[in-house]
């Protein structure tokens, strides 16, 4: 009805003034019936009172009439809520506990979300995402594991499934590469993506500023063109409005040898990102042939992707069955554009999220322990109001008001610690620049707000289930403070049981992660990085790699001579590796098991500069070289790879590309495995060749060199002799150690953050059961005046009083061990050098906790029987 | 004095509704005049009838005015409204059959 929802509305938004006017109709009543009263003979005085007896309760009657104009519930709700928050505001303690611990655990379940969900489950920001595919050959070969996983398409190929398809109507092509670029001498080479024309229209992404790329400046021969990504043209051009149509200049690589010049025709807008936030882009020339590219289109309006997969697949199987040699997968499928932007990043985020709904777990259960004591305090208030009318619900749905108020003041704080948790998370998940970016948007938000009501009313709920069925009378008869057991009992020290449990996993888990970290970061390399840096060198001999040869000599050493460099080396690396290698006196059966090793190409100085330890024999000398017998050193994984079981010096390996075409070397050295690059957890076979006995295939050649202090100055006279060499701008060298630092840098912040949470989980276990024993004491103090005044000795006492506090130790800790036991599988993902059932790391994150919770036991309880007996018992 | 009987549930509405027929009246006025055209037999308390006329303006069937009293004090009028009329013979209707029911009941027995 139309009337009814007017005068609610209008009492909603008018409340007061409603209610004023009630009163003054009954006022007009009143007045009305005092007057009939004296006129029927009674006194003034009598005639009030008859008629204010007549009326009753004017407040009673009020709420009854309220119920005809008002929503009830909306007013109720309004009420608890500001009841919730002076409540908070009187218990500043308590409320800070409580929204610390609640802000910290949504802060972290919300930061992992964020991750989460930018990697599975946020849509592309693209004009309807849900029409746009990511086209894939399938490489079995390259990943036998993953006989369906989409692979990277030749362009050549992708061309052809533009004009043999009809599910599509529009496709892109994309790849990624880089360019160079000189500022003040010294080279730098960011990142490029080259696109197809019409790539960005297809995403449905219109520039910023100027174009996007035409079929004519695909051409062969047109033009270079660039378009800028909107953070380059923001920073490096200053967000000049006039750059369009401004000269662009750069190298193709970084022998700076090919300039070019292109055009700016347009800036991208804020915020796009595809696969990789590039800054520049160019256009994507017809004559890419064979190069790596990802395909995406969108389908047609109608048109299934089970219906495009099919035809894809039939069109590919097409192509392949006509020309076999010609593709590298066999089949094609279309899959989800998500698949195409993500990077293999991100991995342990399911059990970091895990992770972080314990820690919340751990809060909640804190809360609703703290909860669970104010409730017991509170008994007397609550039944009061109880006499005073309020119905068990109502009180109940008080009790749940002041537990969501709780948890959103909580989820404020947990958004905020989100803001700067999502940027760790970036660089944890390495999300910064690559893949779809985590932030903190209305889903996250949303999904953080969902959270904290249900955490707060989670928290609330325990305690009030036991409220609603309060005992009025015995309530109010007895004093708050008897010596009477209390009913809900057992509550509270469930939620400490099982705090003090989930804390010890909490803490057992960031002790694996803490020792891991340590392992990794002081790690036994096997070399030295300690002052160690290497710069790369391009020399511009692409068609004769070998005239670069004595300049690099000639360069190292130009180095080594300069103050305050201790030793330098070259370093080359092969891009192939031998595809057969076999030991003398091995049976000619076992070839095809062995892993072909990585072959470094090194000098004589080399494992001195890097202080790499030789384990057997001796290291290269200036004698092993072209005219000398061929000589090879091994590492120890090579050594028990190829020659197990006997000393390695002086055995022969073949290495070769085939069973005729290689060559015999004579191992004279072991050293230690090095661990440098991605292979940090498994020792892989490595073999080094003297420089001087290798062919050279590519001009690109390291300069490893030692530092006696890592000066500055030291670095950039290197850095401006090597340029001085090579004759143009080199890249500017980076140290080992950073190197390293960087690589361990996931592992770190996990650490860190487990290490916070747990760190968080001890706290709050201590707190919780430091607040419950004082408490449980609190209400004793009679019995302990009346135990101590007829001569009980105060140790006895504090055993006493202890012993509920032990007793839920030890259950909190046994429980803990069988819960990490029991999560070892799941750790396992997460760390390799430790042993998830490493008995140092469990066994001390158990003392730990059991320290602290028995030292929150003592503390409460030494206190109280330091109390004078006579106050005690005087103490109602 | 007649003897006072108590309003069955849900009759007060209709009370209030057929008084209000014949003019817009205030609370205490309904209180008198319900008082006189029963005879003693009802005397409508405070506490029921503010209630009551709120209902009623909830649903419609009434509408509340502010106003002044022959001696210039403010008061709320109410008057029945269109649907009010029409709810009002409804329960009349209502009311006769239900009273003709229990007279059959208690003149069968």
């Amino acid at each position: 009805m139309l009337a009814r929802w007017l005068i609610r509305l209008r009492a909603f938004l008018r409340g007061r003034r409603v209610d004023s006017e009630f009163d003054e109709e009954l006022g007009y009543h009143l007045e009305q019936q005092i007057r009939l009263n004296r006129e029927l003979g009674m006194s003034r005085e009598d005639a009030r009172c008859a008629a204010l007896r007549e009326l009753g309760n004017p407040l009673q009657l009020r709420d009854e009439a309220r119920e005809t104009w008002r929503w009830r519930r909306l007013d109720e709700l309004g009420h608890d809520i500001r009841y919730a928050v002076r409540a908070l505001r009187d218990h500043p303690g308590f409320s800070a506990v409580a929204i610390l611990s609640l802000g910290f655990g949504i802060g972290a379940t919300t930061t992992l979300f964020s991750v989460i969900d930018a990697l599975d489950f946020r849509p592309p920001p693209f004009h309807q995402p849900e029409r746009l595919v990511f086209l894939a050959e399938l490489w079995p070969e390259t990943e036998p594991d993953c006989p369906r996983c989409p692979g990277r398409t030749w362009a050549a190929t992708a061309n052809e499934w533009r004009t043999r398809t009809s599910s599509f109507e529009a496709f892109g092509i994309q790849n990624d590469s880089y360019l160079c670029l000189e500022d003040a001498g010294v080279g730098d080479c960011p990142d490029v993506g080259y696109a197809s024309p019409g790539f960005f229209g297809v995403l449905g992404v219109r520039p910023a500023l100027g174009r996007e790329f035409l079929p004519e400046d695909a051409l062969p021969g047109a033009a270079a063109v660039v378009v800028l990504s909107h953070d380059t043209w923001k920073g490096r051009f200053h967000g000049d409005p006039t750059v369009i149509g401004r000269r662009f200049e750069y190298a193709e690589d970084s022998t700076f040898s090919t300039r070019q010049s292109s055009t700016i025709v347009g800036v991208l807008p804020e915020g796009f990102r595809f696969r990789r936030d590039n800054p520049f882009w160019m256009p994507l020339t017809d004559d890419s042939g064979r190069r790596d590219t990802t395909v995406v289109a969108r389908l047609k309006p109608g048109i299934a992707p089970a219906a495009a997969d099919a035809e894809l697949s039939a069109v590919h199987r097409g192509l392949v069955a006509a020309r076999p040699d010609a593709y590298k997968g066999p089949d094609a499928a279309v899959r989800p554009l998500r698949e195409a932007l993500q990077w293999r990043r991100g991995e342990g985020r399911g059990t970091l999220f895990a992770i972080a709904t314990i820690v919340l777990l751990i809060a909640v259960l804190n809360v609703a322990g703290m909860f669970t004591a104010r409730a017991a305090a509170r008994h007397r208030e609550l039944t009061v109001r109880r006499a005073l009318g309020a119905s068990g619900a109502r009180l109940v749905r008080q009790l749940l008001v002041e537990g969501g108020t709780l948890g959103l003041a909580g989820g404020l704080l947990g958004v905020t610690m989100a803001t700067w948790g999502v940027g760790f998370a970036s660089l944890s998940f390495g999300m910064e620049r690559n893949g779809p970016p985590a932030q903190l948007d209305h889903r996250v938000l949303a999904f953080a707000t969902g959270l904290s009501i249900i955490a707060g009313l989670l928290a609330a709920l325990l305690p009030a289930v036991g409220v609603g069925r309060t005992d009025l009378y015995s309530a109010l008869r007895e004093p708050a403070a008897s010596g009477r057991k209390e009913r809900a009992g057992w509550t509270p020290r469930v939620l400490l049981v099982g705090q003090i449990a989930a804390g010890l996993i909490l803490l057992s888990a960031a002790g694996l992660l803490g020792s891991e970290y340590l392992k990794l970061r002081y790690l036994d390399v096997g070399y030295d990085p300690v002052n160690v840096y290497e710069a790369r060198l391009n020399w511009p001999y692409r068609e004769e790699p070998e005239l670069m040869r004595p300049e690099a000599e000639r360069a190292r050493a130009m180095i080594e001579r300069i103050p305050g460099v201790v030793s330098a080396s070259l370093r080359y690396i092969s891009g192939s590796r031998p595809a057969i290698i076999r030991a003398e006196g091995l049976f000619p059966g076992g070839e095809e098991e062995l892993s072909a090793p990585v072959v470094n190409r090194v000098d004589a100085d080399y494992f001195e500069t890097l202080g790499i330890r030789i384990v057997a024999g001796r290291s290269f000398s200036e004698d092993d070289d072209r005219s000398a017998p061929l000589v090879a050193i091994v590492n120890r994984a090579a050594a028990s790879a190829y020659l197990p079981g006997r000393s390695a010096l002086g055995q022969r390996l073949f290495l070769g590309d085939s069973a005729s075409a290689g060559e015999w070397v004579t191992v004279v050295g072991v050293v230690e495995d090095v661990e440098r690059g991605e292979y940090v957890r498994r020792h892989l076979p490595r073999l080094y060749r003297p420089l001087a006995q290798s062919r050279l295939y590519h001009p690109y050649i390291t300069v490893d060199f030692k530092v006696a202090e890592s000066h500055p100055e030291v670095l950039g006279m290197v850095q401006s002799a090597l340029r001085e060499a090579l004759g143009s701008p080199i890249r500017p060298v980076t140290s080992h150690e950073g190197e390293l630092a960087d690589k361990f840098l996931s592992q770190r912040i996990n650490a860190v953050a487990l290490n916070l949470f747990a760190a968080f989980a001890l706290l709050l276990a201590g707190v919780g059961i430091y607040g419950n024993v004082a408490y449980a004491v609190t209400r004793r103090t009679r019995e302990i005046g009346i135990r101590v005044a007829l001569g009980a000795e105060r140790g006895n006492v504090l055993a006493l009083l202890a012993r509920s506090g032990i007793a839920i130790a030890f259950a909190g800790v046994t429980l803990g061990c069988l819960g990490s036991l029991a999560l070892t599988r799941i750790m396992q993902s997460f760390v390799s050098t430790t042993s998830v059932t490493d008995p140092w790391v469990l066994g001390g994150a158990a003392f730990l906790m059991a320290s602290a919770v028995l030292v929150a036991t003592y503390l409460p309880a030494r206190r109280a029987t330091a109390v004078d007996p006579t106050v005690a018992l005087r103490d109602q | 004095m007649a003897k006072r009987i108590d309003l069955l549930q849900g009759t007060l509405d209709l009370i209030v509704l057929e008084m209000l027929r014949s003019g817009p009246a205030n609370g205490w006025q309904l209180t008198q005049s319900i008082l006189v055209v029963s005879r003693g037999a009802f005397k409508v308390n405070y506490g029921s009838i503010y209630p009551a006329l709120r209902r009623l303006e909830a649903q419609g069937w009434v509408k509340g005015r502010w106003g002044t009293t022959e001696n210039n004090r403010r008061a709320r009028f109410y008057e029945l409204t269109a649907s009010g009329r029409k709810q009002l013979a409804g329960q009349r209707e209502a009311w006769d059959d239900f009273s003709k029911a229990i007279g059959l009941i208690l003149e069968a027995h």
